[in-house]
């Protein structure tokens, strides 16, 4: 899985990180690449330093630094030697590259009338590992159904960011297209990818298993996106990441009223702080929504609890 | 008899190094031309159709006449090889070794070369401008090709000729 990123990173670079211990490679959850400043890596929670030795250190001044050279070059591979081919991804701040991987990107900012319009002197960047878990959401699925309410219903999935919310998201896709080759059906699922990490695109093809009942609108802004796939694909569940935003919740609306079920996520440490997000906490009062749930991911995996949505308007 | 064909002989290398002469400056013109165009193509393939780089070479190599075709050619075989040079030390490499194999001057050259170390680095806008300014540096070069290919062509013809005739009457 490392391999798709291994061959973008510089050859010195790369070879500080084969030197690290094997459990430790293949958990890497992000390397982070600065111009003249420690190497770092972060897995399970924790950071490390990268030493000359390629050994794993918690103390900055014996870490590797990565010289400017090493930094153009990485970028050259990232943009495939052609920036101007970037430039939406420049003023989001990120670049998703095959396999999924989304290397966050900073440096200094070109502005035209008060908007960012790309980055330039680029000095930093954040490499984060996509990883496709095939079956994460194997416990949580049959939960999703209600066989009293009329099958599959609509959930919101919440957790802090690198809990896994993607993952989780991504495998519950990837199951209602295929179906259980038993009684639950194989659905049509449309997947609206603001982001480029659910599916992974590369020149609009996915590149994770979505499924192949599975329709992905890829760097589209979701509410947009929900819409046009609503016209255009008829799904009978849409699947979108990070909602919150007004617009997001209007089309979360329609789709409800045309009968389509929604799967989406939203970043919240519980479901006390959903009560701070106005238009999700209307969609909860709405019912648009069946049940909240709390994604958390420890040792043995990924964990779930439902939140009946009748708890959190009471709480509220 | 033998100094008959001695001065033929004579005649003969004195006449070709004076066409081979002239015929640099011809050439130089030409290939001025050729690269300009090929810097045009270049241009359209990074503003228009956005293409990456390593492509958009291939693109204008296949476009493009020999011996320009071959800095393309090389450049993207470059950028896909082992070595992992990036696009300026792929360019550069490229422009080196190629440049014998061309009639161009120095003077070109450091307009490649400088060129080079932009390119693929910057907006599509910034691009444009650089490969812009490149053609239009190149441009002026060919216009004084030109004018030395008017000047010295017809003088290194009838030159190396009446020099050969000039060292046979010597002899004689």
């Amino acid at each position: 899985m490392l391999a798709d990123i291994v061959q973008l990173l510089p050859i010195e670079i790369k070879k500080l990180l084969e030197k690290l211990p094997a459990d430790m490679k293949n958990g890497i959850e992000e390397i982070r690449i600065r111009e003249h400043r420690p190497l770092e890596i972060t897995l399970q929670g924790s950071f490390y330093y990268v030493t000359e030795a390629g050994q794993p250190e918690k103390d900055s001044r014996l870490a590797y630094l990565p010289t400017t050279e090493q930094c153009r070059k990485l970028l050259e591979k990232i943009t495939n030697y052609s920036l101007y081919t970037m430039e939406e991804e420049l003023r989001r701040g990120y670049i998703t590259v095959a396999g999924g991987h989304r290397i966050g990107i900073v440096g200094r900012t070109i502005l035209d009338g008060g908007f960012v319009r790309g980055i330039r002197d680029i000095g930093g960047f954040n490499i984060r590992i996509a990883r496709e878990v095939i079956g994460a959401s194997n416990q949580l699925l049959p939960k999703l159904f209600m066989p009293m309410r009329g099958g599959l219903q609509s959930v919101l999935l919440i957790s802090p960011p690198q809990q896994g919310k993607t993952t989780i998201l991504r495998d519950i896709a990837r199951s209602l297209s295929y179906g259980d080759g038993n009684k639950r059906l194989p659905m049509k699922i449309g997947i609206v990818d603001e982001r480029s990490e659910i599916a992974a695109c590369v020149r609009g093809i996915p590149t994770f298993d979505v499924g192949p009942r599975t329709d992905v609108m890829d760097a589209c802004p979701k509410a947009e996106g929900m819409m046009m796939l609503l016209r255009s694909m008829s799904p009978e569940v849409i699947v979108v990441d990070e909602i919150g935003r007004l617009e997001d919740a209007v089309s979360i609306r329609e789709a409800a009223h045309s009968g389509v079920k929604v799967i989406a996520t939203a970043h919240a440490n519980d479901v006390l702080e959903v009560h701070g997000r106005q238009e999700i906490m209307k969609l909860i009062d709405e019912k648009v929504f069946a049940n909240i749930i709390e994604l958390r991911r420890s040792d043995k995996g990924f964990m779930h609890r439902i939140v009946p949505v009748e708890e959190i308007r009471e709480g509220g | 008899m033998i100094k008959l064909l001695g001065a033929l002989l004579i005649l003969f290398a004195g006449t070709a190094v004076g066409f081979l002469q002239a015929a640099k400056y011809v050439d130089r013109a030409k290939e001025l031309r050729i690269l300009i165009h090929a810097l045009q193509r270049l241009e359209t393939e990074i503003n228009y159709g956005r293409t990456a780089l390593p492509v958009a070479c291939l693109v204008t190599a296949e476009a493009t006449e020999q011996p320009i075709r071959e800095l393309f050619q090389m450049t993207a075989n470059l950028l896909q090889g082992e070595q992992e040079l990036s696009l300026h030390e792929a360019w550069s490499t490229a422009v080196e070794q190629c440049w014998s194999t061309t009639s161009m001057k120095t003077r070109e050259k450091e307009v490649l070369l400088r060129m080079g170390s932009v390119l693929g680095m910057s907006d599509s806008e910034d691009q444009q401008k650089h490969l812009q300014l490149a053609q239009l540096q190149l441009k002026t070069e060919e216009v004084t090709a030109r004018e030395e290919q008017d000047k010295f062509v017809k003088m290194w013809r009838s030159l190396g000729a009446l020099g050969a005739v000039l060292i046979v009457i010597l002899m004689v």
